[in-house]
């Protein structure tokens, strides 16, 4: 699955985000380097911590500062390079051109103006409507998404709706202007398994409409298969392994990534009689203070590790079909 | 019927009422209805109200005229409520008064609230070095003695009504501000507030129209608080002779009759009653407000 020769619309070079802990710069987001195509969906999965969450607010020009800020690295959206760009020209393609979702809809409306206020307000700001006609497209939005009865709905307030409602009205304040990157960081973890469904159903639909390139985090590997077209693995920091979601779902490279894969149960056909241990990768997340050690981060819990892997961090493979992994392993396998 | 009864089919399920779309404002109405002491403070603050501001028009007599003799009881002539050490008429004096003391305690109050909400939102959502010389400038307010900086305030620049709501305003805004930045460093880790954000909302907006509305109900008790402080205020420079003497207050008439106290118990007690009165009625409101506003009282 070769990508279009286009241009990518967002692509991210060597970006490092790094935070100050105890006087020391560590580096949270590490040479981290991507595309991301119109109309495509790419998948970052990784551990909590793994840096997937900040690699998201560096692109939104969100990183808290302090302790946080983008150490070095490119991001390029269209032509226009976002990293050191003035803070009030990031404020006109925050919501404009790429909009974020976040995981918590219980929390992350705003609970003194009705949902179509604050609907009304993004497209105000950034579209130049007026107040009716803000009004006008926020009953539109809310329709969008789903929402049933929106010319009602529009004037509730966000403690009358549900989870899954809500994070349908966060969905329409992050469309509203027909943004060309949209972000989802774990959009349907506070959710139930039935809306979560509901909610990727919604991202598939408008997907298709308006041609909005998604990125989406989440750890879940089912997610990734069904909703991704290319995943990237990050690994304290790092990109570890990237590919098309269906290879990659299908045989995983990079130790860790298998492991991930791995950890998903799976449904057989004719279970062995005494069923086998659900796979985990043993160890933890290693924490700030670890990233700033040469040699591959994964090598303390990696089952396949060898002398190299504590030495220095392995080069990155590339393979045929957009398939890239940075593992000593298959370094040494290309050799 | 050969149906058993229990088979029969349920009476149709009234439709689910939907709830009207409730905002805050009149969320805390309904809270502050069912308030009893609430509910008698703010028709007595009504009540205040439209003294101040129809009782000059309809009672003619004016409060700085001589009309009868010094020091006549109540009742003791056509003027009910007597009159004062010059013979001026106490009523008259009262509900002129009550226009100026409230005028001067609600600007009082506005000024405390403009300045704390000012100082207390600029520290609490820049935090750092802001927020630490925001803070050391309101504890040199703090620190110092506040009647005694007020007069010094309304001595160095004279005794007009202005003069003394600024007096008054400018000494007493630092609880308000740190008020207003607690709420802030609380309000701006907010989900809601990082959302805004992340839609491209400026720092001015992110301040004023996401966390302050936010903010506001804590902040709306004080306001109201700090009026009943404001008047209880203004009373006390009047009495001590800073009033405008252009300008009949509670506070002044309390203070010309202080002498003659013991002659003339009505020049002070009607007064003192108005000022009681006054800040009861905007002390019980306020705590009507607190506990409608008060979202852990609110879920009951």
């Amino acid at each position: 699955m070769s990508m279009t020769p286009t241009p990518p619309l967002l692509s991210v070079r060597d970006l490092t985000v790094a935070f100050r802990v105890r006087g020391e710069d560590a580096p949270v987001v590490r040479d981290l380097s991507f595309d991301l195509h119109e109309g495509e969906t790419l998948g970052i999965v990784g551990e909590s911590g793994c840096g997937k969450s900040m690699t998201a607010l560096a692109l939104m020009g969100l990183v808290p500062n302090p302790p946080g800020r983008i150490a070095s690295g490119s991001i390029r959206l269209g032509d226009e390079e976002l990293v050191a760009a003035a803070e009030a020209r990031l404020r006109r393609v925050r919501g404009a051109r790429i909009s974020m979702v976040f995981q918590e809809p219980m929390t992350s409306l705003n609970p003194v103006f009705t949902v179509g206020e604050q609907i009304a307000e993004t497209a105000r700001a950034h579209l130049g409507l007026s107040a009716r006609e803000a009004r006008d497209r926020a009953v539109e939005m809310l329709r969008l998404v789903g929402i049933p009865a929106p010319e009602r709905r529009v004037g509730d307030y966000p403690h009358q709706l549900s989870g899954g409602m809500r994070q349908r009205v966060m969905i329409a304040i992050a469309l509203v202007c027909e943004p060309q990157v949209l972000i989802a960081d774990e959009p349907t973890t506070a959710l139930d398994v039935t809306v979560q469904a509901q909610i990727f159903d919604l991202f598939r639909e408008l997907q298709d409409r308006m041609n909005t390139a998604v990125i989406l985090i989440t750890h879940d590997i089912g997610v990734v298969a069904e909703m991704t077209d290319r995943v990237m693995v990050m690994y304290a920091g790092r990109k570890v392994e990237e590919g098309p979601a269906a290879d990659f779902v299908a045989a995983p490279r990079h130790p860790y990534a298998r492991g991930l894969v791995n950890c998903v149960p799976r449904l057989v056909a004719d279970p062995p009689d005494v069923p086998e241990p659900l796979f985990e990768i043993p160890g933890l997340v290693p924490g700030a203070e670890a990233l700033a050690r040469p040699g591959c981060a994964f090598a303390p819990r990696c089952p396949r590790a060898m002398p190299v892997c504590g030495r220095e961090f392995p080069p990155v493979t590339a393979s045929p079909g957009g398939r890239s992994v940075a593992c000593w392993l298959d370094a040494e396998g290309a050799r | 019927m050969s149906e058993p009864p229990v088979m029969t089919s349920m009476p149709p399920m009234p439709p689910m009422p939907v709830p009207e779309p409730v905002s805050p404002a009149r969320q805390a109405w309904r809270m502050f209805r069912r308030n009893g002491a609430a509910m008698i403070g703010l028709a007595l603050l009504l009540l205040v109200l439209a003294e101040a501001a129809l009782g000059p028009a309809l009672y003619s007599v004016s409060p700085d005229d001589m009309v009868w003799m010094p020091l006549t009881p109540p009742g003791a002539s056509e003027y009910w409520l007597g009159t004062d050490y010059v013979g001026r008429d106490l009523l008259a004096g009262l509900i002129h008064g009550g226009r100026v003391t409230l005028i001067v305690g609600g600007s009082a109050a506005a000024l405390t609230v403009a300045i704390g909400v000012l100082v207390g939102a600029f520290a609490g959502y820049y935090g750092g070095r802001i927020d630490n010389a925001l803070m050391r400038v309101t504890e040199f307010f703090q620190v110092l003695p506040n009647l005694l900086l007020a007069m010094v305030v309304v001595m160095l620049f004279g005794a007009s009504l202005v003069n003394i709501a600024i007096a008054i305003g400018a000494v007493s805004w630092t609880s308000t501000a740190r008020l207003t930045r607690v709420e802030f460093m609380r309000l701006r880790e907010m989900d809601y507030v990082r959302a805004e954000r992340s839609i491209g909302a400026s720092d001015a907006r992110l301040i004023w129209a996401v966390i302050l509305p936010n903010a506001a109900p804590p902040l709306i008790v004080s306001a109201a608080l700090s009026a009943g402080t404001a008047i209880l205020f203004e009373a006390g420079l009047a009495f001590l002779g800073l009033g405008d003497p252009n300008a009949m207050s509670w506070g002044r008439i309390i203070g010309d009759n202080r002498p003659y106290v013991l002659d003339a118990w009505w020049a002070v007690t009607f007064p003192g009653l108005a000022i009681f009165l006054a800040v009861l009625a905007i002390s019980l409101v306020g705590d009507g407000l607190n506990d409608a506003l008060n979202p852990r009282l609110r879920e009951r």
